[in-house]
């Protein structure tokens, strides 16, 4: 360890003196230079005190921050200069070559007009987005924030499902009244605690009542003249809570239980343990006593174990009541059970403000792809764009002069370059200069003089001048969403809705909503919603398009209109899609009702009615296709967070249990795994959140990699296959990339369902926590995803 | 009701389907000779307009296909097919009335 920390000490020491040293050098410009740059495209050559030892060229220019580096190297006898030196580098900031690019305001308004977004509308649009944004806000500061208005409920502590559900299971006192709870035969709270959010409900009650002979009917002047039975209506405002539907008779009952069971369990355990630990003693004595005898040195740690049993019987034995009534029923929890309610609750309370954080980042990140930017969001795009415009301008002068000063179809064709490229980049130019091309280097002299520009930066520039387009593109369609966005109502409105539900859930449940937040972007992005027609997606397949043409391949990225059904027919490979297509289509005519006898004689009926069979079979199979993860994290999200909780109540209900065989085996192993346990069963929820966050991710991921990876390769098979004039076999091929696509969808369903089921435990385990028991899924959980797999996954 | 039969030209029921004499299909034989140019000519008709919908369908089908790509949610092309079924419908109903007829017709004429 020490000899790592003095190898860190040493590297980090080394890189600073070559740190320094390069600022050395920077200094010493002057020992090789007569003068500063005068601007910032200078000839260094013709500046240099001694330009018969050395050669000056500029290598490069940073236009935005006037980084310049000058390469100097050392000439031969001859005169000649040996590239394959490594030049004198002089790295200095050229005040002349600083662009600042900021953008006066009139600029910035002419460029905000282009975009139709003016003063008059960015300010409208200000209104509107400020208002989506200002609304947005408040709905996360509602249900939300630290002091949401939804939670802060006054003197009481508001809890959410989770919490609530947690402290009912783990018989959690200062939360529930389970003694006053068993004697009303409901579920009651302590006094600072409430489960009840600022929300009411308005229910309108219907009652039908007998109004006697003689008096006037309600809402009317007609008086009765016999019995009659009127029909009235009321209304009470109620407040609400979505955890007062959890089965409360249930919970009631796991009370009853444990509190009757509480007595037989004390006498259990003391009677275990009394039988236990003499044995152990026992045992423990003639160990000791054999090995004396024997002569075998014995290193049991004799103070750890006593130690052990103190904390042991402390922590696990000894309970507090707290029914003071002897007569009665009562639920005594040790001290362990105790402490580990506490984490329990704890790490759920961090688990829904992670909830929390997820909700509001997703719905921001919506915000964004619908193009409701902030009014901050658009002025930092806009002067952005103006930036990279005005270095744009600023290379201008570069791009001019440099093919007037370098022959460049002479370059083009001496370094066969690219059609849409004039010079030779860094590498090309160097590797060509190493090999000794120095002295060739005026054949391509447009003039007798040295150019001033060099190649070097010429290249470069070109280069730039490419980024700076790319850069300048991606703003603008970022811009032009904004200004497409002001059109958008529809979204804005869905927007809202989403982020209403989710934010009153997640407020109201806790974690437990997580699972929603993920399906809702499943959904919304099927349905294009919120700008994912215009995502990277899109663009990806259009890039990919773009560069099959570059690479020469024969169109075959560009199927026919009748080829292109064959990838669709990957649809019919998935299972589930015959018995479709059975129920959809029609065997014999002659059984149709009524008209069988005629539509059988109607030529090319059958084919046309199994035609649109077929269609609705591959239209429904896409969809399943596409909306099935949704099902399966709804599935692996219910099973994982219904077996946390069914792991902290068998944990809460055998740790009294520890005693015993902690008793009986190496105590201290046996205490600490427990413990362990507890912990990693205490931030699961939290790593269920987490898992969430990543299925996402990985959802969007494997469909993106998929393109990146697979779809040029294929475009080149069928490329290939076609010039080999093999038709069928591109057909083949154009079906066979269909079946990766519906492959891709199948694999993204199954790791929506795996990584949401097993996630949490992923983590664990990279955590180190191998060990089997730390939640109830190992053992239940997988035996009843292998039964109900189907459900989850049907058609994969 | 008797009629004659267009076989035998014995007398039997109306509502029979073979002649229990000579045990012709009486209503195949009435329509031969009364409504079988109709019938070709509206199977025709039928048979065309189902041709060009599936060839039509499959032509939009592939045209979704190439612009939209695998997860399109268009159904358009699902339209001349459904146009296909409910002509198919009526061309059924136009040839059972005119059997219905033709058979009424030839009821009618040979009545005895």
């Amino acid at each position: 360890m020490k000899l790592i920390r003095l190898f860190v000490f040493i590297t980090l020491f080394v890189t600073g003196v070559v740190a320094n040293e390069q600022t050395q050098s920077d200094k010493s410009y002057l020992q090789y230079f007569k003068s500063e740059p005068t601007h910032c495209y200078v000839n260094y050559d013709s500046i240099l005190k001694n330009p018969t030892k050395y050669k000056a060229l500029l290598s490069s220019i940073d236009g935005r921050t006037g980084r310049t580096i000058i390469d100097v190297y050392e000439k031969g006898l001859s005169g000649a200069i040996n590239y394959n030196q490594v030049p004198k580098q002089f790295i200095f900031k050229n005040n002349d070559c600083i662009n600042e690019n900021i953008p006066t305001i009139t600029e910035l308004e002419n460029l905000a007009k282009s975009y139709k977004i003016d003063t008059e509308t960015i300010k409208k649009y200000n209104a509107e987005t400020s208002n989506i944004n200002q609304q947005l806000k408040d709905l996360e500061n509602k249900y939300l924030s630290e002091d949401a208005e939804f939670t802060q409920v006054g003197d009481k502590k508001y809890l959410t499902t989770a919490s609530y559900l947690l402290a009912c299971l783990t018989f959690n006192e200062t939360i529930v009244d389970i003694k006053k709870s068993l004697e009303l035969n409901r579920i009651v709270l302590k006094d600072g605690y409430t489960i009840y959010p600022n929300n009411s409900v308005t229910t309108t009650e219907t009652t039908v009542e007998t109004v006697e002979t003689g008096q006037i009917i309600p809402a009317s002047s007609v008086i009765l003249t016999k019995d009659e039975e009127v029909t009235k209506k009321y209304t009470t405002i109620k407040i609400d809570s979505i955890s007062e539907y959890l089965s409360n008779n249930v919970i009631l009952y796991i009370w009853e239980f444990r509190a009757k069971f509480d007595k037989l369990l004390l006498k259990m355990k003391t009677s275990l343990f009394l039988l236990i630990l003499p044995f152990t003693l026992g045992l423990m004595g003639l160990t000791k006593i054999t090995k004396k005898i024997s002569k075998i040195n014995d290193f049991d740690d004799i103070a750890e174990k006593g130690v052990m049993s103190f904390v042991l019987i402390f922590m696990f034995y000894f309970t507090n009541g707290h029914f003071t009534d002897n007569n009665k029923d009562d639920i005594r929890l040790s001290t362990f059970q105790n402490t580990a309610g506490l984490l329990f609750q704890k790490s759920i309370k961090f688990a829904d403000e992670t909830a929390n954080i997820f909700s509001t980042s997703y719905i921001n990140f919506k915000r964004r792809n619908a193009g409701f930017l902030t009014e901050k969001e658009v002025k930092n795009l806009i002067i952005e764009e103006m930036k990279n415009k005005k270095e744009l301008e600023s290379l201008e002068y570069v791009v001019n002069n440099c093919p007037v000063q370098w022959n460049t179809y002479r370059l083009k064709s001496f370094f066969e370059l690219a059609d849409n490229q004039s010079f030779p980049n860094r590498f090309q130019l160097t590797k060509w200069l190493q090999k000794g091309g120095t002295n060739a280097i005026s054949q391509f002299y447009k003039t007798e003089q040295e150019p001033i520009l060099t190649l070097q930066i010429c290249g470069q520039v070109e280069r730039r001048v490419r980024v700076l387009n790319k850069e300048i593109d991606k703003i603008d369609k970022k811009l032009k969403e904004v200004a497409n966005a002001m059109k958008m109502s529809e979204d804005k409105k869905q927007l809202f809705k989403i982020a209403k539900i989710q934010y009153h859930t997640v407020a109201e449940q806790g974690f437990l909503a997580i699972p929603q937040v993920a399906v809702t972007n499943i959904v919304t992005d099927n349905l294009n919603m919120f700008g994912a027609k215009t995502n990277e997606k899109s663009e990806l397949k259009e890039y990919q398009k773009q560069s099959s043409t570059d690479d020469n391949l024969d169109g075959s990225n560009t199927s026919g209109v009748f080829e292109s059904i064959f990838p669709k027919l990957a649809y019919m490979m998935l299972p589930g899609a015959d018995s479709i297509k059975k129920v959809l289509t029609i065997d014999k005519i002659d059984n149709i009702p009524l008209l069988g006898n005629f539509l059988s004689r109607i030529p090319f009926f059958k084919e046309a009615v199994n035609g649109i069979g077929l269609a609705i079979t591959i239209i429904m199979m896409k969809n399943l296709v596409i909306y099935f993860p949704v099902i399966a994290l709804s599935m692996a999200s219910l099973m994982i967070i219904t077996w946390y909780f069914i792991s902290v109540f068998i944990y809460f209900l055998i740790s009294p249990f520890l005693i015993v065989y902690a008793g009986s085996q190496q105590q201290t192993e046996v205490i600490k795994s427990f413990i362990t346990r507890g912990i990693a069963l205490a931030f699961k929820p939290i790593l269920i959140v987490l898992s969430v966050v990543v299925t996402i991710l990985a959802i969007s991921l494997i469909k993106d990699l998929a393109t990146i990876i697979f779809d040029k390769n294929f475009n080149l098979m069928i490329d290939l296959v076609r010039t080999e004039s093999n038709y069928g076999l591109v057909l083949f091929f154009l079906f066979l990339q269909g079946v990766l696509t519906v492959g891709t969808m199948v694999i993204s369903l199954f790791t929506a369902f795996y990584l949401v089921f097993s996630g949490a435990e992923m983590f664990l385990s990279i955590l180190g926590f191998k060990e089997t028991g730390v939640d109830i899924k190992e053992t239940v959980g997988n035996s009843i995803e292998n039964r109900t797999g189907k459900y989850n996954t049907p058609g994969a | 009701m008797l009629i004659k039969c267009p076989e035998c030209q014995e007398a039997i029921s109306s509502d029979v389907e073979k002649c229990p004499k000579c045990g012709v299909d009486v209503e195949k034989k009435i329509l031969i000779s009364e409504a079988v140019k109709q019938e070709q000519i509206l199977k025709a008709i039928a048979g065309f307009i189902n041709v060009i919908a599936i060839i039509f369908s499959i032509y939009l089908f592939g045209l979704d296909s190439q612009q939209y790509g695998m997860f399109s949610n268009n159904i358009y092309y699902l339209y001349p097919l459904i146009f296909a079924f409910i002509s198919s419908i009526y061309f059924a109903y136009k040839l059972k009335s005119n059997n219905e007829q033709a058979k009424q017709k030839y009821i009618e004429a040979n009545k005895l």
